[in-house]
């Protein structure tokens, strides 16, 4: 366990110079040399969407089957709150104060993140009292309810016909700056006292409490913060696929984030990183034989539906069995490469 | 008064399927701790069975039969090839496995059957209705309802006076226990599973005697609804789960016809606003855990 040590925050900021410099490397790719954009904007997403994830449920040991609840919210109102208002003005049953604004990204991103984190509060504070399998029932049925809120409440969402055309502002400038952003968040989060206090407690909450860790109150920070940066990444996701629907924000998703948060490690802002790259990398190039025959030879396959959840449900099935600890393990990237070229201290004792 | 008790009828009928399927998620889940999201599947797989075989012009006896054969073989196939590796894993983990299983099944039979809707050829006698005055009782209603307690009844016998039944109650209590007393761990799972795949079975008869047609996305409606039934009803508590699963019939019934105009497709919300609200206020549910798998 790490030691709380004077200039931590400057410490652990330095620390996401490997994660925030790979980031940056996607970044150059798209904009010089000619990398798909739509492509990297949306694993710049996934980061935001993992590493908000991975905030609450690598740091409390609790894994949140509703985080796609918070990203919804930030992703219909920020989606609302940037829709031009010409267009606005044909939703039937639109209240008000969604139908007139026209904001600039930035500050529909943050409202987003806002609500989410609202949502958050009230749900953590009833939630988060419960424990073990009580909590992680709980959470799923906020997904559940959020799904129906999304679905039925049409004069708002339109419901299962979906909402659109959402402005396309999910450049590959916009998500980078936010993906990094939420990789310093996380980190910090993780090495502050708060983070510190939480990851004890996820070893053994009975110890934690013993010694007068607030178990629940840590746990609601995190799931707030957590919650917000969800919301961010739900604005950004919005904006990337331009019609969102119910459907964006319930099971399938849920399972592919779950997916990224596992795969890469769960106990790591980096491993989140890593996991969201290889899931991006899933969902982008298999979308292609999507809806396509394929003939095997001694058979013909005539729509693969469903390929990508296909090869998600292996990924995580491989993982699972082989190195339950995900990827990267335990340690972060930074403290990788530090022991790689630091000789081994000798051992205390 | 007749609407009340049409409602009511409705209720009971819709909550029979709901009950049927949290028998099977709460027996399994008493038993490994493991919440089964392809229980839904289960009823998926068959829907397709009794469309492959009323296609082929199977007689009803032979339909009934065979696809209470391929859903029970189905969920201990689930149990051996999925779940068993991950014994002893935490809830969470199970839960995305199952999910994982879930997805697998849904996505092979959009490549493998059909990504189309088909309609179910049931035969013609599943239509009749009778009439009490102005209530209606529709036949498959009212048979899935008779079956249903038919089932929790036989089920009772079976858990309270076979050695398995009684080995299958005492894992509920306390697994290692029962391995102590020479009880092979295998057997009781892979019973547990088989008896949710029955079940599992019967659901799927019953539901698709009136649904229109079967899809792959079927089951997950309807496991998330057993779901609820289960936490409602108490998790890993039996009798629990077919009450659960009861008030949730009944209480969608009823909310749908006096919700008024936007708010009918709140009802589930609301449902699930009050599964949180017990799990907050009753942690052990409506009727409690203390009895175990009784």
């Amino acid at each position: 366990m790490t030691r709380i040590r004077r200039y931590w925050a400057v410490e652990s900021a330095l620390g996401t110079l490997p994660i925030a410099g790979g980031l940056l490397l996607v970044a150059v790719w798209g904009w010089t040399w000619g990398g798909d954009e739509s492509k990297l904007s949306h694993f710049f997403i996934n980061v935001v969407l993992v590493v908000a994830l991975q905030l609450f449920s690598g740091n409390s040991g609790i894994l949140s089957f509703g985080h796609m609840a918070f990203v919804g919210t930030g992703a219909y109102l920020a989606g609302l709150l940037t829709i031009d208002p010409a267009l606005k003005s044909t939703f039937v049953g639109l209240p008000h104060f969604l139908a007139t604004p026209h904001w600039y990204w930035l500050l529909a991103l943050l409202a987003g993140a806002g609500a989410a984190g609202l949502l958050a509060l009230v749900s953590g504070v009833a939630i988060l009292r419960l424990d073990g399998a009580s909590a992680v029932i709980s959470i799923l049925s906020l997904l559940l309810i959020a799904d129906i809120v999304f679905t039925a409440w049409t004069g708002v969402t339109r419901g299962a016909g979906g909402l659109y055309p959402l402005p396309s502002e999910a450049t590959i400038t916009h998500t980078f700056l936010v993906a990094v952003a939420a990789v310093l968040v996380a980190r910090l989060f993780k090495d502050s006292r708060t983070g510190l206090l939480l990851q004890a407690s996820r070893e053994d909450a009975f110890s934690a409490a013993s010694v007068g860790v607030a178990v629940r109150q840590y746990r609601v920070r995190a799931w707030i913060l957590s919650g917000m940066l969800a919301g961010a990444g739900g604005a950004l996701f919005g904006w990337w696929i331009t019609t969102i629907t119910p459907a964006n924000f319930f099971l399938e998703p849920t399972f592919a984030l779950i997916v990224m948060f596992i795969v890469g490690g769960t106990r790591t802002v980096g491993g989140a990183v890593i996991g969201a790259a290889l899931v991006t990398l899933v969902q982008e190039e298999l979308r292609n034989y999507e809806d396509r025959s394929v003939d095997l030879g001694f058979l013909t396959l005539h729509r693969l539906t469903g390929l990508t959840q296909f090869a998600l449900v292996l990924m995580i099935l491989v993982v699972m069995y082989f190195r339950r600890e995900g990827i990267l393990g335990r340690r972060e990237l930074d403290e990788s490469l530090r022991s790689l070229v630091r000789r081994p201290r000798a051992a205390p004792r | 008064m007749t609407e009340l008790v049409q409602e009511l009828v409705n209720g009971v009928s819709l909550g029979s399927t709901y009950a049927l399927l949290a028998l099977g998620l709460a027996m399994v889940f008493s038993i490994l701790g493991l919440i089964n999201f392809a229980h839904g599947e289960l009823v998926t797989i068959g829907g397709y069975t009794m469309w492959t075989l009323f296609n082929h012009d199977f007689p009803w006896p032979a339909v009934l039969a065979l696809t209470l054969v391929a859903t029970t073989l189905a969920a201990v196939a689930m149990e051996r090839i999925a779940f068993r590796p991950l014994r002893g894993a935490s809830i969470a983990t199970l839960l995305i496995t199952s999910f994982a299983v879930s997805f697998f099944i849904q996505v092979s039979l959009q490549i493998f059957v059909s990504a189309e809707p088909q309609g179910i050829g049931v035969p013609d006698w599943t239509d009749t209705v009778w009439h009490a005055g102005d209530v209606s009782f529709p036949a498959v209603k009212v048979i899935t309802f008779a079956v249903t307690i038919a089932a929790v009844l036989l089920l009772t016998v079976f858990l309270r006076r076979t050695l398995l039944g009684v080995a299958m109650r005492a894992a509920a209590e306390d697994f290692d226990v029962v391995r102590l007393m020479g009880v092979r761990a295998n057997v009781v799972v892979v019973s547990a599973f088989a008896l949710s795949g029955l079940l599992a079975g019967v659901a799927a008869l019953l539901f698709f005697s009136s649904a229109p047609g079967v899809d792959s996305g079927v089951g997950t409606p309807l496991v998330i609804n057993a779901f609820i039934g289960v936490i409602l009803g108490g998790l890993g508590n039996l009798y629990g789960a077919v009450i659960g699963g009861f008030v949730l019939g009944l209480a969608t019934s009823l909310l749908d016809a006096n919700l008024h105009g936007t708010y009918t497709q709140f009802s589930q919300a609301f449902a699930l606003a009050i599964v949180v609200g017990i799990l907050l206020l009753r942690p052990q549910g409506l009727v409690g855990r203390t009895e175990g798998l009784t």
